[in-house]
C-alpha cells in the first residue's frame, strides 16, 4: 500500500481557477509592479500622463536651472508682450518671462501637493486602520470626526484654516492635509473592514500574532491598492486646491511664484495679455489630468473589483 | 464524557457561546453552542460531527478563544483559559493550533508560503535567527510532503491540496498540544481529500498529535476518529468510540444522520429507495 | 430511436491567458436522451462545468469555443444571441451551486420564477404568479400561496435550492442542467433534493445533466455517467457498469479513494494534482498520476475513447475491466 507520496513534479496551479478564482472572489489579486508596468504600456494616455508627471517633477526640482530667466527678472522694456521667440510664453505686467515663471512655479505647486497629500495619507491611513480594525468606540469616534470634516466644502474648510493660521505656503499645506485626511481614512477603513474578515487574518489571530503585526503585515499590504489609487488622484486635486488658495492670495505668497498666484496676477489683464492666464492654467490642467489618468490606470490594476470587470470584458 | 486513558489535553464543560443577531424584531442573542462538554485525550482524534448550524465550528473556535464563551469552562492542559485576558492568549495559541477549511483564503496572498509557515515560529520565538527559522520551515515542508522550493512560492501558485498541506505545516510549526481541524477536507477534491487524510493520520502516528476533527462528512469522520461526538443545534447528543456510535447509535438524531449517508453503489441506492417505498406504503 | 434531447459534438474550449493558451475542454462528445439522467463527473480542472457553459453559450467573453451543441436538434452554437437566449430559456433550465448568489435578493421568489415564464411565453402577470405557486408546490415548498411573495433570504439553503429548481422548471424545459447543485447542502437536505429531481423527472420526462464530483450522488440518481479528466471524457457507461466494472485507472482510483465506514486503513489516494490546462501532457492526461501505467504508449499517445463493454467506452490503453475492484483498496 503506497502512502500518499511526497512525489511531486512541480507546484501546479490551475490558471483557469487561479486567475478567475481569485478575481471572482473579489480578493486583492497580487497587483505587482510588473502588472502596473504592463497596464501603463498598453494605455498611451496613462503613459503620457506618467511622462508629464515626470516632466513636472524635473521642473520642480531643477526649475531654476532650466528656466531661461529668473522668476523675478524684470525687463521693463518688455512688459505685456505676447509670445515671441525671446519669450515663448510672453511677459507679464512687470516684464517677467512667463515661461520661466511657469517652470519655476512647478516647485511650489508640487511641493504643496506632495507634502500635504503625504501628511493626509499618513494621518488618514492611520486613523482608518485604527477605526476599521478596532471597531466600536474607536470606529465611531474617528469616523464621526471625519464626517464633520467631510461636511464642509473643501475650499471653505481650507480657507477657514488658512484664515486662522495666516496666509502662506505652510498654512496652505496644513489646510490641504486636514481637508484630504478624511477621504484616506474612509477608504482605508472600508478596505480594512473587508480584509479583517478574511480567513487569513483569523488564522493570524489563531497563531497568536500581536495586533500591531496583524495590522502592519496582513492588513496594510492588502489594502494598499485603493490607497495608492486615491493618492495619485489626490495629488492632482491638491494642486487645484493650492492653485485656488493662491489665487485667493491665501497660499503661496509673492514673490514666490505658483500657478495659482500667476492666475491671480493675470486677472486684471485677461483681455490685453491672455498668455498670462492661459499658460499657468494649462500647466494646472495638464498636471491634474496626468495624475488622474495615471490614477485611473492604477485603479484598474490594483482595485480587485475593477480588475474582475475588465478581465470579464477581455481588456488587458 | 471523559476520555479513556492518557492525559487530557482539552476539557470543555457546559460551554455556551452566544452571538447577538439583529432581526426585524430587534436585537436577539443566539446560542450557537448551548451546553457542550467533552474531553480530548493526548494522542487521540475526537471527531465532532454535525450539519451546518450545529455549532461545531464555533465550538472549535472557542478552544482557541477565537470566540468568547458566554458560560462554561474551557481547560487546556489543565488550565482554565475561559477568562484569560487578551495578553495571555498568545501563550494559549501556541498550545492549540488550527487548520482552516478553505486553504486558499486562510493563507495571506501577499506573502510567500515560507513566510506564512514561519510566522508562528517568529511570533513565539521558537528559533534563534533567520537561518534556524528557515531550517525549521524546510523541516515542516518535508513533513507535509512539499518540496523545499515551495517556500518561495505564493499561495495562488499552488493547488488546493498543496495549500492545505501548507496550512497543516503552519499548524505544526509551534509543536502544539492540540490541533483543531475545522472542515479541513470540505474545499478539496475527492482524490485530494484522501491524500490529506492519509497525511494527517501519518503525522499523528509520527509526532503523537492530538486532533479535534470537525466535519459534516460522516465517512471522513469515521475514517479519522477514535471517538466521535455528534452535535446538533448547539448540543452534543451522543459521544463514544467511533465504531460504537456508527454501529449502535443510541440517539435518534445520530440514527437520522447515519441513515442519510448516501449509498455507495447504484444497486444499494435502488434497494434503499425500494425499502423506503415499501415502508411508506406499508 | 428518438433523437437525443441534447447532443454535444467535439466541443473544445480554450482561453488565452497571460501565461499561454489554456486548453480547458479538449474534444467532448455527449448525448442525453429524454427522461434520462447523465452525470458528468470530474474534479476541479476537469472541464466539466466549462463544457456545459460553453455548450449553452454561457461562457465569459475571451473564451474560445468550437464544436456543436444541439438542443432538440438545433445547434445552439450557431444561433444569434437574442434567439439563443429565448430558445435556451424556453428549453433548458439551469440549477447552479450557490442559490444565494443565483437568486436576486431584491425580488420575491414568485417574481423570479415568473420572470422567465412571462417573457418567454407571453403570459400575463397573473398567469405567471399562478405558475409560480404551482411550481413551488411541485418542488415541495409548504404554504406555496404565501411563500410565493417571500424573498430568497427568508428561505433556508435547501429551500432555496428547491426554488432554483422551480425556476428551472418554469417553462417546462426538455433539459435541466444542474452544476454541483447539492454540494453546498447538508446530507439530509441533499438526499431530499435528489429525490425531488428524480421524481420530477419521472413525471415530466425531462432530460437531466448532473455535474458533480461526488460519486455517491452519481450512485443515487444517474442513469449514465461520463467521467472527465483533463478536459476530455475518459470513461462513459451506464451507471451500474461504471461502479461494478470501472475500466479507466482514474475511475478506479476515484472509486477506491473514498473512505469506507468501518475501514480505517490508509486510503488509496491518488498522488499529485490535476493537470495544468496550460501544459497538458502529450499522451494520456492521467499518466503522471496513474498507478498502473500498463502500456508503453500511455505517455506519448492520446488513447482514443474505445469500447470496453456494452455501451461502455474508456479512453485508455490499459482497460482491464476484469481487474476492477469496485470501491475496494488498491495496491
Amino acid at each position: 500500500m503506497t502512502t500518499p507520496s511526497a512525489q511531486f513534479t512541480e507546484p501546479v496551479a490551475d490558471p483557469a481557477t487561479a486567475a478567475t478564482g481569485d478575481a471572482a472572489a473579489g480578493r486583492p489579486s497580487a497587483g505587482s509592479a510588473r502588472d502596473v508596468a504592463r497596464v501603463l504600456v498598453r494605455r498611451p494616455l496613462a503613459l503620457g500622463g506618467l511622462l508629464v508627471i515626470c516632466l513636472m517633477v524635473v521642473l520642480a526640482l531643477f526649475g531654476t536651472q532650466i528656466a531661461p530667466n529668473g522668476e523675478n527678472d524684470v525687463d521693463v522694456s518688455q512688459m505685456l508682450t505676447g509670445p515671441s521667440a525671446k519669450h515663448w510664453f510672453g511677459t507679464d505686467e512687470l516684464g517677467r518671462d512667463v515661461l520661466s515663471r511657469v517652470i519655476i512655479a512647478a516647485h511650489a505647486s508640487l511641493e504643496v501637493s506632495v507634502v500635504s497629500v503625504g501628511a493626509a495619507l499618513v494621518a488618514g491611513v492611520l486613523l482608518g486602520l485604527l477605526a476599521g480594525y478596532y471597531g466600536r468606540f474607536a470606529d465611531s469616534f474617528i469616523m464621526r470626526c471625519m464626517d464633520v470634516l467631510f461636511a464642509f466644502p473643501v475650499m471653505l474648510l481650507a480657507i477657514a484654516i488658512v484664515a486662522v493660521l495666516g496666509a502662506g505656503i505652510s498654512s496652505a499645506m496644513i489646510a490641504i492635509a486636514v481637508v484630504y485626511t478624511p477621504i484616506f481614512a474612509r477608504i482605508t477603513r472600508a478596505s480594512v473592514l473587508s480584509v479583517r474578515e478574511e480567513v487569513y487574518v483569523r488564522a493570524a489571530v489563531s497563531i497568536g500574532v500581536p495586533d500591531r503585526e496583524i495590522i502592519g503585515r496582513h492588513i496594510l499590504p492588502n489594502v494598499a491598492g485603493p490607497i495608492i489609487v486615491q493618492t495619485s488622484l489626490s495629488l492632482g486635486f491638491a494642486i487645484l486646491t493650492e492653485a485656488a488658495l493662491s489665487f485667493l492670495g491665501l497660499g503661496v505668497q509673492p514673490p514666490q511664484p505658483s500657478w495659482g498666484a500667476m492666475l491671480y496676477d493675470a486677472r486684471g489683464f485677461v483681455e490685453q495679455a491672455w498668455w498670462m492666464a492661459v499658460f499657468p492654467g494649462l500647466a494646472i490642467v495638464l498636471t491634474v489630468l496626468s495624475f488622474n489618468l495615471v490614477g485611473d490606470a492604477l485603479r484598474d490594476v490594483l482595485d480587485p473589483r475593477r480588475r474582475t470587470q475588465l478581465e470579464a470584458a477581455g481588456r488587458p | 464524557m471523559s476520555a479513556p486513558g492518557g492525559d487530557v489535553v482539552a476539557a470543555v464543560e457546559d460551554l455556551q457561546v452566544q452571538f447577538p443577531v439583529r432581526t426585524s424584531a430587534g436585537k436577539r442573542e443566539v446560542r450557537a453552542v448551548d451546553g457542550v462538554s467533552f474531553e480530548v485525550a493526548r494522542g487521540e482524534t475526537l471527531g465532532l460531527v454535525g450539519e451546518s448550524g450545529s455549532g461545531k465550528t464555533t465550538t472549535g473556535l472557542a478552544l482557541l478563544r477565537l470566540v468568547n464563551p458566554s458560560a462554561g469552562t474551557v481547560r487546556i492542559l489543565g488550565e482554565d483559559v475561559t477568562s484569560w485576558p487578551r495578553r495571555r492568549l498568545r501563550a494559549l495559541r501556541r498550545r492549540v493550533a488550527m487548520v482552516f477549511q478553505d486553504p486558499q483564503s486562510s493563507l495571506d496572498p501577499r506573502h510567500s508560503i515560507g513566510w506564512s509557515i514561519e510566522e508562528p515560529i517568529r511570533v513565539h520565538g521558537l528559533r534563534d535567527g533567520a537561518a534556524a527559522r528557515r531550517a525549521r520551515v524546510h523541516e515542516l515542508l518535508e513533513q507535509v510532503g512539499l518540496p523545499a522550493d515551495a517556500a518561495a512560492r505564493h499561495p495562488h501558485e499552488l493547488s488546493g491540496g498543496q495549500r492545505q498541506r501548507v496550512g497543516i505545516a503552519r499548524a505544526l510549526a509551534g509543536q502544539p498540544d492540540l490541533i483543531v481541524l475545522d472542515e479541513p477536507l470540505a474545499s478539496l477534491d475527492v482524490s485530494v481529500q484522501a491524500q490529506i487524510m492519509n497525511l494527517l493520520r501519518q503525522l499523528q502516528d509520527e509526532l503523537g498529535l492530538t486532533y479535534l476533527f470537525i466535519a459534516h462528512d460522516l465517512a471522513a469522520i469515521a475514517h479519522m476518529s477514535d471517538r466521535v461526538a455528534v452535535m446538533t443545534s448547539g448540543h452534543i447528543v451522543e459521544t463514544g468510540p467511533a465504531v460504537q456510535v456508527y454501529e449502535h447509535p443510541q440517539h435518534e438524531y445520530t440514527r437520522t444522520l447515519l441513515a442519510a449517508i448516501p449509498a455507495d453503489t447504484p444497486a444499494e441506492a435502488r434497494r434503499r429507495r425500494a425499502d423506503a417505498g415499501q415502508r411508506s406504503s406499508a | 430511436m428518438s433523437e437525443p434531447v441534447f447532443a454535444v459534438r467535439d466541443l473544445r474550449v480554450s482561453v488565452r491567458t497571460r501565461r499561454g493558451l489554456a486548453s480547458i475542454v479538449n474534444g467532448v462528445d455527449l448525448t442525453v436522451d429524454r427522461g434520462r439522467t447523465l452525470a458528468v463527473v470530474g474534479e476541479s480542472g476537469s472541464g466539466k462545468s466549462m463544457t456545459m457553459l460553453a455548450a449553452t453559450g454561457l461562457t465569459p467573453s475571451g473564451v474560445r469555443v468550437s464544436g456543436s451543441a444541439r438542443l432538440l436538434g438545433t445547434d445552439l452554437r450557431t444561433m444569434r444571441a437574442r434567439k439563443l437566449r429565448s430558445f435556451r430559456g424556453r428549453h433548458a433550465g439551469f440549477v447552479f451551486q450557490d442559490p444565494l448568489s443565483s437568486l436576486n435578493p431584491l425580488m420575491t421568489v414568485g417574481r423570479q420564477i415568473g420572470e422567465a415564464y412571462q417573457l418567454l411565453q407571453g403570459r400575463s402577470r397573473a398567469d405567471a404568479r399562478r405558475r409560480a405557486v404551482e411550481l413551488l408546490g411541485q418542488v415541495g415548498i409548504p404554504d406555496a400561496e404565501q411563500r410565493v411573495d417571500s424573498y430568497p433570504h427568508q428561505f433556508s439553503g435547501g429551500m432555496r435550492q428547491r426554488v432554483m429548481i422551480a425556476m428551472a422548471l418554469a417553462c417546462e424545459p426538455e433539459l435541466i442542467i444542474a452544476d454541483e447543485a447539492t454540494t453546498a447542502l447538508d446530507v439530509t437536505i441533499e438526499a431530499q433534493v435528489i429525490d425531488l429531481v428524480t421524481e420530477l423527472q419521472a413525471k415530466l420526462g425531462t432530460a437531466v445533466i448532473w455535474i458533480t464530483h461526488d460519486l455517491s450522488v452519481v450512485a443515487g440518481m444517474a442513469d449514465d455517467v461520463a467521467v472527465m479528466y483533463g478536459g476530455r471524457i475518459v470513461e462513459q457507461s451506464p451507471v451500474d457498469e461504471l461502479f461494478e466494472h470501472p475500466a479507466h485507472p482514474y475511475t478506479k482510483a476515484l472509486l477506491g479513494a473514498r473512505p469506507r465506514i468501518g475501514d480505517r486503513s490508509p486510503l488509496a489516494a491518488i498522488p499529485g494534482s490535476p493537470p495544468n490546462p496550460l501544459r497538458l501532457p502529450p499522451g494520456c492526461a492521467f499518466y503522471p498520476r496513474c498507478p498502473v501505467r500498463g502500456d508503453a504508449r500511455c505517455a506519448t499517445e492520446l488513447p482514443p475513447l474505445a469500447p470496453v463493454g456494452h455501451e461502455h467506452r474508456a479512453r485508455t490503453f490499459y482497460a482491464d475491466v476484469a481487474d476492477a475492484v469496485p470501491g475496494g483498496s488498491m495496491s
